[in-house]
C-alpha cells in the first residue's frame, strides 16, 4: 500500500473533478484519457490510486477476482471524505466479496429479474402520466426533479421493497444527505438516521409477517447462524433504498437535459419509438451519471498493459472515460441515439455506467425499464418541453463523483 | 455452435436473455436457464454479444479446434495436438 499521505503525490491529478458541460467528463479526465489507459490520481487524503479509462482493461480489472470490493479493508480508497464514515465500511453486496457477496446476491436475484421487471412496466406508465397530468395542472414553470424525476424511482423502490412511500421525505433527504455530505462526520450522521428508521421498519415486518415487498419476504428468512443475520438484512435495505432512487432519478434529470439539448436526438427517438431501448443505454453511456464504474483493492500483483497493479494498489474505473474509449465507441462524445444501428441491439450496452463483474448493478434491467418510460410518458405528454433556465444557469452538483442537478426548472 | 451457461457464476444481469433471447432465459430464481444449447449459425452474432455482455463470465460459446485450412494454421511452429 502506498503510504497515504506524501509530498510526492502532489504533482499527480487531483481526483475527483467537476463537469463543465451536464453530459461530458470534466476536461481534466478528457486529458487524461487521451495520454493512455492507466492513470495515477491523488485523492483528497493524499494517497494516490489508479484511475483507468481504458475499456477493456477496465473490463479485465472489474472482472479479476484478484480485485477485492472489501470496504471494511485497512487499505481499501475511500475515494471521497464521506466514503471513511464507518457506516458505508461495510455496504451490503457492493461492499463483499464472495462468497458472502454471492450469497446475498443471489438471494436479491428474483426480484431483479427481467420477467419482474418486465410485469411492474404498467405500474410505472400509469405513476408517470399521472405524475405529468399533475405538472400540467400546476402549469410551468416546475422543478422535474421534484415532481417527476424522483417520485419515480423512490415510489419504485419503495413499492418494491415494502418501505412506506408516505416516509418518502425523510427517506429522500437523508439519502441525499448521506450522498452528498462533505465530511465523514455528516455523512455518518444521515446515514444512523436511515439506519434507525430501517431497524424500526424491519421489527415491524418481523412482528406482522406477511406483508408486501422484498424486505418483508426476507424478514422471515433472517437466520442469526444462517447465510442472512439480521444486521445483514439491515444492511442490504440500506444499500436497496439509497441505490434505488437516487441515481435513477438524477439519470433521468440529466438525460432530459441532453434530450432537450440534442433537439435533433430527440425528434430521431420520437419519430421511431423502437429506438427508446438503445436510447436510454446511449443516454447511461453518455451522462455516466455516477462516473465510477467501481473501486477495489488489488489484493495481489497484477500485470496490465506494461503496468504494474501493485497488492494493496487502489483502483478506481472512471465509467465516463471508459463509455469514451474510441475502440469501441467511435464518435465516443457524440450523443447519436442510433449507434447500435445495425448490430444486435444489445450490444449498445457494453458501457460501463453499470459497472462489470460480480457487481455489476444489481436494479440495472429495473433502472433501463424506469428510464424507458419516463422519458417516453414526458415527451408524450408534455411534446413542447423546454429548459426554464440556461444551460449554464441549471444548479449542478459539485465536489462528488455523483453526477446530478439539485433542481431542473422546465416549462412548456 | 454450442453453448453452455454456468449457474455457479451466474448474478443474473440478463443480458443473455435479451441479446439472445431464443437462446437463453432466466429461471424463478432469476439465474441462467439455456433454451437451447445447440443454436444454429444464424444465432451466432447475438450469441457472441452474450457471452460479450456477461459480466461474470457464465456464458461461454465452445470453440471446436478450426481445421487448419489456412498456411498460417499449418505453420511448423503449431503444437501438435497430442
Amino acid at each position: 500500500m502506498n503510504a497515504p499521505t506524501t509530498t510526492a503525490n502532489e504533482d499527480l491529478f487531483a481526483y475527483p473533478q467537476d463537469r463543465a458541460c451536464p453530459w461530458q467528463p470534466s476536461p481534466g479526465y478528457q486529458d487524461l484519457g487521451r495520454q493512455g489507459p492507466l492513470h495515477r490520481v491523488r485523492l483528497w487524503d493524499g494517497r494516490w490510486i489508479w484511475m483507468v479509462t481504458g475499456h477493456s482493461q477496465a473490463r479485465r480489472l472489474l472482472a479479476d477476482p484478484r480485485m477485492s470490493a472489501d470496504r471494511s479493508r485497512d487499505d481499501f480508497p475511500a475515494v471521497l471524505p464521506r466514503l471513511d464514515a464507518p457506516i458505508f465500511k461495510p455496504i451490503a453486496i457492493i461492499g463483499f466479496d464472495p462468497p458472502v457477496h454471492d450469497v446475498h446476491r443471489r438471494l436479491l436475484a428474483p426480484d431483479f429479474s427481467l420477467k419482474q421487471v418486465r410485469a411492474m412496466r404498467p405500474h410505472v406508465e400509469d405513476l408517470a402520466r399521472r405524475l405529468v397530468a399533475d405538472m400540467l395542472r400546476a402549469g410551468p414553470p416546475v422543478d422535474l426533479v421534484e415532481a417527476y424525476a424522483l417520485p419515480i424511482p423512490s415510489m419504485v423502490i419503495s413499492e418494491l421493497l415494502g418501505v412506506p412511500y408516505d416516509d418518502h421525505e425523510f427517506f429522500e433527504a437523508k439519502t441525499v444527505g448521506l450522498l452528498q455530505a462533505k465530511s465523514a462526520e455528516d455523512a455518518e450522521r444521515a446515514g444512523r438516521e436511515l439506519w434507525d428508521y430501517l431497524d424500526g421498519l424491519i421489527t415491524r415486518k418481523e412482528r406482522e409477517p406477511g406483508g408486501a415487498g422484498v424486505l418483508s419476504r426476507l424478514a422471515g428468512e433472517v437466520d442469526e447462524d444462517g447465510d442472512l443475520t439480521r444486521e445483514d438484512l439491515l444492511r442490504i435495505a440500506l444499500a436497496l433504498l439509497i441505490g434505488g432512487h437516487d441515481t435513477t432519478s438524477q439519470m433521468i434529470a440529466l438525460g432530459v437535459v441532453t434530450l432537450l439539448e440534442h433537439p435533433e436526438q430527440l425528434a430521431a427517438l420520437r419519430a421511431d419509438p423502437g429506438v427508446l431501448p438503445a436510447a436510454v443505454d446511449e443516454l447511461l453511456r453518455l451522462v455516466s451519471i455516477t462516473d465510477v464504474s467501481g473501486v477495489r483493492v488489488a489484493t495481489e500483483d497484477i500485470e496490465i498493459d506494461g503496468e504494474v497493479i501493485r497488492a494493496g494498489d487502489g483502483v478506481l474505473v472512471s465509467s465516463s472515460m471508459t463509455n469514451r474509449d474510441p475502440a469501441v465507441f467511435p464518435r465516443p462524445y457524440e450523443f447519436d441515439v442510433h449507434r447500435t444501428r445495425g448490430g444486435n441491439a444489445a450490444s449498445g450496452r457494453q458501457h460501463l455506467t453499470f459497472g462489470f463483474g460480480i457487481h455489476q448493478c444489481l436494479g440495472q434491467n429495473l433502472a433501463r425499464m424506469e428510464l424507458e418510460v419516463a422519458f417516453s410518458v414526458l415527451f408524450e405528454g408534455i411534446p413542447d418541453l423546454r429548459l426554464g433556465v440556461p444551460l449554464e444557469a441549471l444548479p449542478t452538483r459539485s465536489g462528488g463523483t455523483m453526477q446530478g442537478v439539485h433542481t431542473l426548472p422546465i416549462e412548456w | 455452435m454450442k453453448v453452455t451457461a454456468d449457474r455457479s457464476r451466474c448474478m443474473a444481469a440478463g443480458h443473455c436473455a435479451i441479446s439472445a433471447p431464443d437462446v437463453f432465459d432466466h429461471g424463478e430464481d432469476g439465474l441462467v436457464v439455456v433454451l437451447d444449447a445447440e443454436p444454429g449459425e444464424e444465432r451466432r452474432r447475438e450469441v457472441e454479444v452474450a457471452e460479450d455482455l456477461c459480466p461474470s463470465r457464465a456464458i461461454a460459446i465452445l470453440r471446436t479446434a478450426a481445421v487448419a485450412a489456412s498456411s498460417d494454421a499449418a505453420a511448423p511452429e503449431t503444437a501438435p495436438a497430442d
